[in-house]
């Protein structure tokens, strides 16, 4: 325990992984030389060389890259600034608003209680939040019956009907940002209350569209296992899997760690602090955690989150969900339903919480069919992909809309470092 | 992993359980790729509802890679004469009738008797230029039907239980019941017309009974003494039959049902006793009628996923296997709500084909069916997994203890 302890320390104390192979602790991620997991340094470096001309440029103030493989980091690079204004370099332990990525560990969460057999993804979601059934759909300047109640798959796989509010502008889409749906709530079940009063933008299972409905999860969480988001989410997920700097809220000691968020100017030629507004809800009181993007992480707690996946749903001997679960949220659930959102890519499709790579020529992406990966609003992305058993993160604080697309170029400057054959 | 004397106490148990001949092997549930611990929420939920007063007994069973990993019983199996629930216990198996009988008659396949693309009427010239109901007239049918279409429910053939003007012909035939032989059953079904154009439409059917009397007609023996001889005999699977002898009885479950004020379950009368002690009767319904055990199941299962064979008796080919757990039904028009979504048909047995149709944490190319009192069974060749839950509980019954029994199975695995 004490041996344990020190060792740690000795982790934290030192940074640069890659260079310092004496900060990995007994419970960390192992750091090799990129030659031993089938990666190549000099390739390695072309991401290197592409953040810092990121930075150099202005386009963002910093950030972190990693690329494991085979369990095994062979590149963790961070580069420029976590806060410009004040001069705070980015650390390996910078604290990073995730936004959307919160969803698939929200997503996990869920399915663990799918594992104990509480819910069925044909589960009707009124089954579970009786508010939520009976919902009209809006069509045609009026309201009409749904055809189907939405399910638990229809959450998860973004085909409920409902929107986000802000990345549309039909007459729903209005609603929902009248309705400041994701503002000003007490609780989860507060949101709940107002989304039930708003009609479906779409048909249940007619079309993907990018929504709430995450966040509908995580009170679908809060109703199932009698516990607050935040607590659940803690318990099944956070602890067991060693990310103690994944949370809601910030606390005042890991504020000095939160990394700024940056936007692009009005003018376009250079990035700025964004509004303080925006950081406001990781430190309110409140009951209010947003499922679909509330959470604050690092790079080696969500670096861990994306080693269970891969390992098949558990992390050095802590079982989070069955191989068979992750297989079930990471194979495509949408096939022809029509894309309705923008989000959406070319060569994507789309399973529980997380996107899923089905079609290389239609991605033109020198990736893997079967990989999966989300997304923040703040520009960070991961993915996983069994294939090649490897994971990609790339944090950054940068919202839209941004200067040139460096998260892209982050994953296909990763892949092209694979040079096992 | 497991100390000495719990393994023998797991041999015991497995001994006590099974007191047969060669019994199928038993493995701690960590040598086979499940989690104990996780395998426990099968009981746990199995539990749940006994004590909610939802099911009366249930028993679970799980193996892989060939080894049985869990066996539980819980509750009753007869809740008002006190009888608990017991590893050998007599259960009505209903529609896992139909497995059995198509493996059956596959073994006249794999004689050279028949090919699936021959007519049924070259065999059952009774069941020849049969007419289809269409638009209230009678009308010729487009083809004949063949035995694959048979074995994969496109034959045309109804079960009666709807409000088609066929479905009532078949109920005033009573098509199913007061028969004296399988060739009764035969000539009742020749006077009906089909409910849909062979081949057009995947539609439950009495198929399977009419697969009774192919092999009854093929092999020159009755159903009964065919499927003895042919897999309960070789399999060891002396409690499967269609008839309960008086010494078994007492093993015999009690049939529950909801009642109606949805609040408990009682007694079913539609036990359909009197059907399993008739023994001056010759009619087997091969769709429906056997009687089985959790250990005489499992051992047809076991044998399923082995490829055809089990403690060196062969009871078919892995290739005849391989066709008989694919989807035959491809692009085939769902008239009926019985196959699940995600779900294609073979011969005789559904096939997962789509798991984001059906929200299953399973494996495309499992295979299964089910029965009317609540039983199901899988294969899941890619995992070598194999699930039986075995209830007697008619509809409507409570929830989907079926279906939960079968995601907590796959969650537990976890290598």
């Amino acid at each position: 325990m004490i041996f344990r302890a020190l060792v740690l320390a000795l982790a934290l104390v030192a940074c640069g992984p890659q260079a310092d192979v004496s900060r990995v602790g007994p419970s960390e991620i192992p750091v090799v030389a990129p030659a031993e997991i089938g990666l190549s340094q000099e390739r390695l470096d072309r991401i290197t060389r592409a953040m810092e001309t990121s930075v150099e440029k202005g386009y963002i103030a910093g950030a972190i890259g990693v690329v494991a493989r085979q369990g095994k980091i062979g590149y963790w690079e961070k580069v420029g600034m976590a806060d410009r204004e004040t001069g705070e370099a980015m650390r390996d332990d910078t604290i990073f608003r995730i936004f959307s990525m919160t969803k698939p560990i929200v997503g996990v969460a869920l399915m663990t209680l799918y594992e104990e057999g509480r819910f069925a993804l044909t589960d009707p979601v009124k089954d579970h939040i009786p508010e939520l059934g009976g919902l009209k759909v809006f069509a045609g300047g009026t309201e009409v019956p749904a055809k189907r109640e939405m399910t638990v798959q229809d959450l998860m796989r973004h085909t409920s009907g409902m929107t986000y509010g802000l990345f549309g502008n039909s007459r729903v889409d209005k609603m929902y940002t009248d309705a400041d749906i994701l503002g000003g709530n007490e609780s989860v079940a507060h949101f709940v209350e107002k989304l039930s009063k708003l009609p479906l933008k779409h048909q249940p299972g007619s079309a993907w569209e990018y929504s709430v409905s995450v966040d509908v999860q995580g009170r679908l969480i809060e109703v199932l296992s009698g516990q607050d988001l935040a607590t659940f989410l803690r318990e099944r997920v956070f602890e067991p899997l060693d990310m103690p700097d994944t949370a809601f809220r910030v606390t005042p000691e890991q504020q000095e760690r939160l990394a700024q968020v940056y936007q692009q100017t009005k003018d376009k030629s250079a990035i700025e602090p964004a509004p303080d507004g925006r950081s406001a809800r990781y430190t309110e009181d409140t009951q209010w955690y947003s499922g679909g993007g509330g959470l604050v992480s690092t790079t080696r707690d969500y670096l861990r989150f994306c080693q269970m996946m891969l390992n098949g749903g558990e992390l050095d001997g802590a079982r989070i969900l069955s191989r068979k679960t992750i297989e079930l949220m990471t194979i495509d659930h949408l096939g022809e339903v029509p894309r309705a959102s923008s989000i959406s890519r070319p060569g994507y499709g789309f399973g529980l919480d997380f996107a899923v790579h089905l079609d290389p020529a239609a991605s033109g992406l020198n990736g893997s069919a079967g990989e999966y990966n989300w997304g923040g609003l703040a520009g960070t992305i991961f993915w996983v992909d069994p294939a090649e058993e490897m994971i990609g993160l790339y944090m950054i604080q940068m919202l839209p809309p941004r200067f040139e697309d460096s998260r892209n170029r982050f994953k296909r400057l990763a892949y092209q470092a694979l040079a096992d054959n | 992993m497991f100390s000495t004397s719990l393994r023998a106490a797991l041999l015991a148990l497995a001994l006590a359980v099974c007191a047969y001949g060669a019994e199928l092997p038993r493995a701690a549930p960590e040598e086979v790729g499940l989690s104990q611990e996780r395998l426990d929420r099968i009981t746990q939920a199995m539990q749940e509802d006994v004590d909610l007063g939802q099911l009366a007994g249930a028993i679970g069973v799980v193996s892989r890679k060939g080894k049985v990993a869990y066996w539980q019983a819980v509750g009753m199996a007869d809740r008002e004469a006190g009888r608990a629930m017991a590893d050998d216990a007599i259960f009505r198996i209903y529609s896992m009738t139909k497995p059995i009988v198509g493996v059956a008659l596959m073994t006249l396949y794999e004689e050279g008797s028949f090919g699936l693309r021959d007519q049924v009427k070259r065999f059952l010239p009774e069941l020849g230029g049969l007419k289809v109901m269409e638009g209230g007239k009678e009308v010729k049918a487009r083809r004949e039907m063949t035995v694959q279409d048979l074995m994969r429910h496109t034959a045309g053939f109804s079960y009666g239980g709807g409000d088609h003007p066929v479905d009532k012909r078949y109920r005033d035939l009573n098509v199913l019941g007061d028969n004296r032989s399988v060739d009764d059953f035969v000539q009742k079904l020749a006077q009906v017309p089909l409910k849909f154009h062979p081949g057009s439409a995947w539609f439950y059917s009495v198929s399977v009974d009419v697969q009774g009397r192919l092999i009854e007609v093929l092999s020159g023996q009755d159903l009964a003494t065919f499927l003895q001889e042919r897999i309960f005999g070789p399999l060891d699977m002396p409690d499967t039959a269609f008839r309960v002898p008086e010494e078994k009885r007492d093993r015999f479950v009690q049939m529950y049902t909801r009642t109606e004020d949805r609040k408990g379950i009682e007694p079913s009368p539609a036990n359909r006793s009197e059907d399993y002690y008739d023994y001056e009767s010759r009619w087997y319904s091969g769709g429906g009628g056997l009687v089985s055990t959790t250990r005489d199941y499992l051992r047809f299962c076991h044998m399923l996923l082995n490829g055809g064979t089990l403690d060196g008796k062969r009871i078919l080919s892995r290739k005849t296997l391989d066709l008989m757990a694919s989807d035959h039904v491809g692009g085939v028009e769902r008239a009926s709500g019985v196959l699940s979504r995600g779900y294609g048909f073979g011969l005789d047995f559904a096939v997962h084909v789509d798991r984001a149709m059906s929200g299953l944490n399973g494996s495309v190319g499992e295979y299964n069916w089910g029965g009317l009192a609540g039983t199901i069974f899988w294969i899941d060749p890619a995992e070598e997994m194999i699930g039986l839950y075995m209830i007697q509980s008619l509809p409507p019954r409570f929830g989907d203890s079926r279906n939960q029994f079968k995601r907590l199975a796959y969650q537990a695995i976890v290598d």
